[in-house]
């Protein structure tokens, strides 16, 4: 087959959406809140509908709700979840009345089965991987002949008389692993033309779908023995014009047919392209830009498909490395061929996500790890990271997360417990005391009891209640070991506002007396303020004034070369 | 999957594997066409952007070559709509291209009929097109930059291939010994620099910007720079200290003499052959309603080259005044693209693309920029300070854990280890400085410190006949401070990163000796939560970063 075909003229179509991670985000939901779906129609929900899309970060499918009735992509989780066995409700619901045409469901809560799904992120990525996999791979509950897929864009066969003929005969799981094996063959992100694919099917085995011969037993009539009569092996599959969405015209596709492969198992294969194999990832496939024109279903559309590299780890059983580097910023990199499920579970009680991407991005955070270690006082983050990490934990954060882990330990905080400062012998106090810390100090239960207790006995106690927003200090005069606020508050006091007057002057001393009299005598009839220091031979003027003074010096240029030092 | 280094994310990151076998050709290949945006230890995060693919695409860079190298280096494919992003951004750049035209006008040749079609009718850039035919706006030469700038701005950049007016001649040259006595000449990178930037006088080149790390010789370029154009130069920089250290250099390394440079600013108000000034200066005025009289000094004179320092500090009124000079050559320098104020596009716009940038680390592990490791030594509160502290107002609370007195016995113990070694020891707060050097008999330099007796230190530490230096604050941005191999920062500003930048810079010159830069905070204080802000701007340049404790 030739590979690496041009697909610049064709519309590249592939998964939207991560299958693996809105599950594990559907299942986290579904084991956070509980979730009953409608008495009619068994559904989720609109408010969950709301709150899911939310919680896996995909709001805007909420726009497609009115449009479609519900949610296409929340309801494939919710039943893959199904058939995964990870959650379970009613499916067959009660007839109420006599006029009830459907059942009713009602209180149908979704139950999560912790242990299947327990187990199941207990896997490795590989064996997650292939459980997903074979769960689709067999699933042939709705067959790609006679029902549109996922994300799949092409129409099917009339189902019409489907329940009879070749088709309840067919071992569809048998062909997909036929058709797998022969995808297997191939080259990981090259495009390959469909059409080469079909006639290489083809030359392999023109059978793999539909046996050669198809035999049916048929009851031969009334007290006659049943008989084997040979079909058409085409039997069920017509093809026709369409005209305005309905189909006329439509003819059975001959068994003599010589294109009767490509008719028949041609669009098979075309829509296994586009069915289980897109939704989990492992195709990209492209169409055709031009408007279809030929007979329904349509044929020679999905011109070209690639196969993605975790379809051939998959197929052929190789591990899923997982990638985890620990950077010195605290973000943990989470570099996975597929959505690192059990990687996430374990991070993500002490993570917050920065970033979901081909590489997740997390950042530990020290709240977090704080309130997963009251939970589990003898988790070991630190043996934890290590193991998981692929890159040494950096020397900074090891420093760091000591810091925080120990940190939990020094500091426990009881409710209903009190510190106890006073009289050596107290007697009120014995009966609340847990521990003694000093002679003077111990702790004590019900502080408040105890307080209640001491002021009906006439000692005049102390309570200091610590708020949650901070600690406070004592009362100057009370006695205590602890250091107190040394400092008075400072009273204000009321200022007397003073303005001040800021002028720069400057001074020019002219140690030339005769130059000195002589700007002397032009100067003091200027227009501005001058002060004259004739001991000194200085003239001083405001800063302002300066470039009047300068051009003043100027006139003397003509007889005196003048140079103002600083 | 491959086993490629690189990871590209659909948001345009791309994550690059450090300890890969092949990191160093990933960080060659995205050097070219991504901004680095951080550098920790394992993973180095770079970005795609429209501007940084208009640069790879100025450099003439082949988009199917890069495509191909993308795919190649990816460990799991490059995202459709990424590599429908870089195709359409590098396209972008080309589709626009400014010619001279007859006399007084300049012809925009747009090779793209939609482009063209949504120019007819963008009112922004409307009133500089005085005729238009088909493919083609012509407009006023006095229009040049203002076209180019209003164009950027709806995301159009333009290729400018107006050429140059020509400047006055100046002869320079570079010396092979400079006025110490050292051989001298320029490094092989610099030499890369100054080609890509002149491209050998014609007019694609002649414009943009050089980005090197803190270091490297980003001055030396420049200087490089004016002696192949050799004529009358006009350089902006930041301060009026680097004004004089941009004159001490050219005097040090070229033929020109110090006569022959001047100096404008608020000091002295030389215009010569070479003139010197700073930001500050083209943007003083009078008042809020005066003109900014200074910004003539661009056109003022018959300037062949207009070196801007530090371009991504560079005001909005200096944008303005450039606009109006797109007939002159212009050089950029900087360690760094990326603007607080985000106007990345105006430096495109109105200085010119990215004409050459190296890895930091490149130069590192060839010698060019030292190898710095960064220590934080956290310390308790002696008991009596921490009792201080815990009842101190929170606001003082940072002074207190930043004054802990055991700060100096632990810079007491560094400076013994470091016996061989020229250490700089610098602190937020004067008293505290002033302590440690009274306590540990080591001289001081503060704001106070007279000019004379600052020169007469800074020279004894030059000269290795001082050892130690206390300095207080002033020293972050006094450029005339030598350089150590040890920086002990006993306090600083809060969390400050550019403070954090400036500090680390004074030991970044390359010698022979590993730099160490050691950071004394109070531990489970407030200063450590600043501190940890420290910490990860170091970590994200790519420093190592190490904690230790300290007992007493």
């Amino acid at each position: 087959m030739q590979s690496n075909i041009d697909v610049a003229h064709l519309d590249i179509h592939s998964a939207i959406y991560d299958l693996r991670r809105d599950l594990f985000k559907f299942m986290q939901y579904c084991q956070e809140y509980e979730i009953k779906r409608s008495v009619s129609g068994n559904m989720i929900l609109k408010s969950d509908y709301k709150r899911i899309t939310k919680f896996i970060g995909r709001p805007k499918l909420m726009e497609d709700y009115d449009k479609y009735e519900g949610l296409w992509w929340i309801d494939f989780l919710d039943k893959t979840a199904f058939g995964l066995g990870w959650i379970s409700y009613d499916t067959e619901g009660v007839y109420r009345g006599y006029t009830s045409q459907q059942a009713s469901f009602v209180d149908n809560y979704i139950e999560v089965d912790e242990k299947a799904l327990y187990h199941f992120l207990q896997m490795s990525a590989l064996e997650q991987e292939l459980y997903l996999y074979r769960y689709f791979k067999n699933n042939t509950v709705q067959n790609v002949l006679m029902n549109r897929s996922l994300y799949g864009r092409l129409d099917y066969f009339s189902s019409w008389g489907s329940a009879t003929g070749v088709l309840p005969t067919l071992d569809l799981s048998q062909s997909r692993t036929f058709f797998l094996g022969v995808l297997a063959d191939l080259e990981p992100n090259q495009w390959y033309a469909t059409a080469d694919l079909i006639a290489k099917v083809k030359v392999i085995n023109p059978w793999f779908l539909i046996p050669k011969e198809v035999y049916i037993e048929e009851s031969g009539g009334w007290r006659k023995p049943k008989k084997k009569v040979k079909y058409d092996r085409y039997y069920n599959f017509m093809e026709g014009d369409r005209y305005g969405g309905g189909r006329l015209q439509e003819n059975h596709i001959k068994d003599d047919d010589p294109k009767g492969f490509e008719k028949v198992e041609g669009r098979y294969i075309e829509r296994t392209l586009e069915g289980f194999l897109l939704t989990l990832g492992y195709t990209e496939v492209a169409y055709s830009k031009e408007p279809y024109k030929g007979k329904s279903p349509a044929m020679g559309t999905l011109e070209a498909f690639r196969l993605s590299p975790l379809f051939f780890s998959v197929i052929n059983k190789e591990a899923l490395p997982i990638k985890v580097s620990i950077q010195p910023n605290f973000e943990i990199y989470v570099d996975s061929p597929c959505y690192p499920m059990a990687v996430l579970q374990a991070l993500l009680p002490f993570t917050s996500v920065v970033k979901e991407d081909v590489q997740i991005i997390l950042k530990l955070e020290k709240q977090y790890v704080l309130s997963h270690l009251v939970e589990h006082p003898e988790f070991d983050l630190l043996s934890f990271l290590t193991k998981l990490s692929n890159t040494p934990v950096p020397q900074n954060l090891v420093m760091e997360i000591k810091e925080w882990t120990s940190r939990t330990d020094v500091f426990t905080l009881y409710e209903g417990y009190g510190l106890y400062e006073g009289l050596k012998r107290q007697k009120l106090a014995d009966f609340y005391t847990e521990a003694n810390i000093t002679p003077n100090i111990r702790l004590i239960k019900m502080p408040q009891k105890l307080y209640e207790k001491m002021r009906l006995d006439k000692q005049i106690p102390m309570l200091v209640e610590h708020q949650n927003k901070a600690f406070q200090p004592l009362a100057k005069v009370a006695k205590t070991i602890f250091p107190q606020q040394r400092d008075e508050p400072k009273q204000v006091v009321e200022q007397k506002k003073i303005e001040i007057t800021r002028r720069e002057w400057i001074v020019y001393t002219i140690p030339d007396q005769a130059f000195y009299d002589a700007v002397l005598l032009v100067i003091l009839k200027m227009p501005f303020e001058v002060e004259v220091d004739k001991t000194k031979q200085t003239l001083s003027f405001l800063k302002k004034d300066e470039t009047k003074v300068k051009n003043l010096l100027n006139d003397f240029k003509t007889s005196h070369k003048i140079r103002i030092k600083r | 999957m491959t086993n490629g280094p690189l990871i590209v994310q659909s948001d345009h990151t791309m994550m690059l594997e450090v300890q890969h076998p092949r990191y160093e050709e990933g960080r060659d290949f995205l050097v070219q066409f991504a901004e680095l945006e951080k550098s920790p230890e394992f993973i180095h995060t770079y970005r795609i952007t429209p501007l940084s693919l208009w640069n790879a695409a100025a450099l003439e860079l082949s988009l199917e070559q890069l495509l191909k190298d993308l795919e190649r280096l990816s460990r799991y494919g490059v995202p459709a709509n990424v590599r429908t992003d870089i195709a359409a951004w590098y396209e972008t750049y080309g589709k626009l291209v400014l010619e001279a035209g007859e006399e007084d006008s300049l012809l925009l040749n747009v090779y793209d009929h939609f482009i063209f079609e949504q120019l007819k009718h963008e009112d922004s850039v409307q009133g500089f097109f005085k005729k238009r035919t088909k493919g083609q706006f012509e407009i006023a030469k006095a229009d040049r930059g203002e076209l180019k700038h209003a164009l950027i701005k709806i995301g159009f950049p333009v290729k400018d291939l107006c050429g140059y007016v020509q400047g006055d001649d100046l002869s320079i040259e570079l010396r092979k010994i400079d006025a110490k006595g050292k051989e001298f000449q320029l490094r092989d990178y610099q030499n890369e620099a100054v080609t890509a930037f002149y491209q050998v006088g014609g007019k694609s080149g002649g414009n943009g910007i050089i980005v090197l790390p803190c270091g490297s010789g980003k001055t030396i370029i420049g200087i490089g720079t004016m002696a192949t154009i050799s004529n009358h130069t006009l350089i902006v920089t930041t301060n009026n200290v680097s004004v004089h250290q941009w004159r001490a250099e050219i005097v040090a390394k070229t033929t020109l003499s110090y006569e022959q440079i001047g100096e404008f600013t608020g000091v002295n108000k030389d215009i010569k052959p070479v003139t010197i000034t700073t930001y500050q200066m083209l943007t003083w005025r009078k008042s809020r309603q005066d003109d900014f009289k200074n910004l003539d000094l661009f056109t003022v004179h018959n300037w062949g080259l207009i070196i801007y320092d530090e371009v991504h500090l560079l005001p909005a009124p200096v944008f303005r005044a450039t606009v109006n000079i797109q007939a002159k050559r212009r050089l950029g320098l900087t360690a760094t693209l990326v603007r607080e104020d985000g106007k990345e596009d105006d430096v495109f716009a109105l200085i010119g693309p990215k004409r050459y940038d190296l890895p930091w680390k490149l130069l590192e592990n060839r010698g060019y920029i030292a190898e710095a490791y960064c220590t934080e030594y956290r310390l308790e509160l002696p008991q009596e300070e921490a009792m201080t502290y815990a009842y101190a107002p929170k606001r003082q609370q940072f002074r207190i854990a930043a004054e802990n007195s055991l700060k100096i016995d632990l810079t007491k113990e560094l400076i013994e280890l470091h016996h061989e070694d020229q250490i700089l020891v610098i602190g937020q707060y004067i008293s505290q400085v002033e302590t440690v050097a009274k306590d540990l008999q080591l001289p001081l330099i503060t704001g106070k410190t007279k000019h004379t007796e600052r020169e007469k230190l800074y020279a004894a530490f030059r000269s290795g006949h001082l050892q130690v230096l206390v300095v207080s604050k002033v020293a972050n941005f006094a450029v005339d401070l030598p350089d150590a191999t040890v920086m002990i920062q006993l306090s600083g500003t809060y969390g400050s990163r550019q403070e954090e930048a400036q500090r680390l810079g004074r030991i970044l010159r390359p010698k022979k000796r590993r730099s160490h830069f050691y950071t004394l905070v109070s531990k489970s204080t407030v200063e450590q939560e600043f501190g940890l802000k420290r910490q990860l701007f170091l970590v994200e340049q790519g420093y190592e970063y190490k904690i230790q404790y300290y007992e007493g």
